[in-house]
């Protein structure tokens, strides 16, 4: 398998990269780790004619805590999440899910921006991320804005990206979190991710991935788990009801409930 | 975009063939006739084609050339050194870490890597770290024993170092 042939550009500069990615005369793709994106083009899914390397622009390679606030830079790699100091204290779970994403060599590669990108419904990322309300920082020629993880995809592998480069990813780790992040994998990515997160300010969030278009908070779960007095068989019941996964090679819609209902008995277990 | 690449491939310096598209794994074998890496789900899904850039494990068949300009590649072929076999692949034989062999320059390559990284692995941490390699002979035990061994005969040749230095 080749990859069809385009022209590569690094631009050292976010005005730079955001005049190549904005070109709407050429079309265009940022490429970082190139874990989701030559594989696109090597399945004949996408051919852009410029790919831009935005891994030397200046800035994006910063990884840093500022009291709750966590913020991780577009070209931090899965690997250097994992590994990261800053991310094991604030926010482990994190980490952890970063360090079992894929296998070693897309974690060297492939970058937490990068996957939010992507859009994939199965992504581990978005889940968790989804769960905790991060959001990202998007520049394009109109300058900054700022788009929760939630709303990053109009659906599956489409980013509401126009023309703009993500310069981070940011999440706000309340004190007091318990986190359970929950999946199961039958072959490279997960067919369905549970994340239930709890804290004293915000009460329950959970987030379900894989059984549906992309990764969402289940307000209805939340509100039967903020009553205070229910059952693990309500916080199940409302989930299903909730739920519409497409049948695929991973399972029928009944499993995919199943599993989601299972991970999310395993979550609320670990923390409840 | 057709200038050759400057890198380092194996502790020699070379040109790997030009082109923006080149993967990888093409430079290295059609350009420089290492085929130790190997081409088999090219989706990086398998580890057949693990190769070390700057001693991170990378998958080759999803890597551009380009991406090792300036930095130093390590293939199967550069471990050991000339007719003499490195520990890891010595222990491969050993442990009966071989049937086909298809996969085994990608795991060797990934064991290199792994006790660069944890010199003194568990097995969890060894099951993790090679997770994303895929044989369809062994079933995997072997692998596992393989890198067990080289740990322990690492961490006593280290520990019979620092008994001399006492």
């Amino acid at each position: 398998m080749y990859l069809p042939d385009f022209e590569l550009r690094r631009p050292r500069t976010v005005e730079e990269a955001v005049a190549l990615i904005g070109d709407d005369a050429r079309d265009s793709a940022v490429y970082m780790g190139g874990t989701e994106l030559l594989l696109l083009m090597k399945l004949g899914l996408a051919a852009p004619e410029v790919l831009v390397d935005c891994k030397g622009v200046a800035g994006l390679k910063g990884l840093g805590v500022s009291g709750p606030r966590l913020s991780i830079g577009a070209a931090v790699t899965h690997a250097a999440v994992e590994a990261a100091e800053e991310v094991n204290d604030l926010f482990p779970e994190l980490a952890s899910v970063a360090g079992a994403l894929a296998n070693v060599r897309v974690r060297t590669a492939g970058t937490l921006g990068g996957n939010l990108c992507f859009a994939d419904p199965h992504s581990d990322p978005a889940t968790l991320l989804t769960a905790i309300d991060a959001s990202v920082r998007l520049v394009g020629r109109h300058g900054v804005r700022t788009v929760a993880v939630a709303d990053l995809a109009r659906g599956p592998y489409d980013a509401v990206l126009d023309g703009e480069l993500l310069l981070a990813v940011d999440a706000e780790v309340p004190d007091g979190l318990r986190v359970a992040y929950e999946r199961i994998v039958l072959r490279e990515r997960p067919v369905v991710t549970v994340a239930a997160l709890h804290d004293p300010q915000h009460g329950w969030r959970i987030a379900v991935g894989g059984a549906g278009q992309l990764a969402r908070r289940i307000g209805e779960v939340e509100d039967v788990m903020n009553t205070g007095t229910a059952e693990l068989g309500d916080a199940q019941a409302a989930l299903r009801g909730q739920l519409r996964p497409a049948e695929d090679l991973d399972g029928s819609e009944e499993y995919k409930q199943q599993l989601a209902s299972v991970l999310l008995g395993r979550a609320l277990a670990r923390i409840r | 975009m057709d200038d050759p690449i400057g890198t380092t491939v194996n502790g020699e310096r070379c040109s790997l063939p030009g082109g923006a598209s080149v993967l990888l794994i093409d430079a290295l074998r059609e350009g420089l006739g290492l085929l130790g890496p190997k081409k088999s789900c090219e989706l990086s899904v398998c580890g057949s084609c693990t190769v070390l850039i700057d001693n991170e494990p990378y998958s080759s068949c999803m890597t551009l050339a380009q991406e090792a300009t300036g930095r130093e590649v390590t293939t199967v072929e550069g471990f050991g050194r000339r007719g003499e076999l490195s520990d890891v692949q010595q222990a491969f034989i050993e442990a009966g870490a071989i049937q086909c062999g298809f996969c085994t320059p990608g795991f060797v390559t990934a064991v290199h890597a792994l006790l660069d990284r944890h010199p003194n692995p568990d097995r969890a941490t060894i099951q993790r770290y090679l997770a994303g390699n895929i044989c369809r002979c062994t079933g995997y035990a072997p692998m596992l024993e393989a890198v067990e061994r080289v740990r322990d005969r690492r961490l006593a040749a280290a520990e019979a170092g620092l008994e001399q230095v006492r």
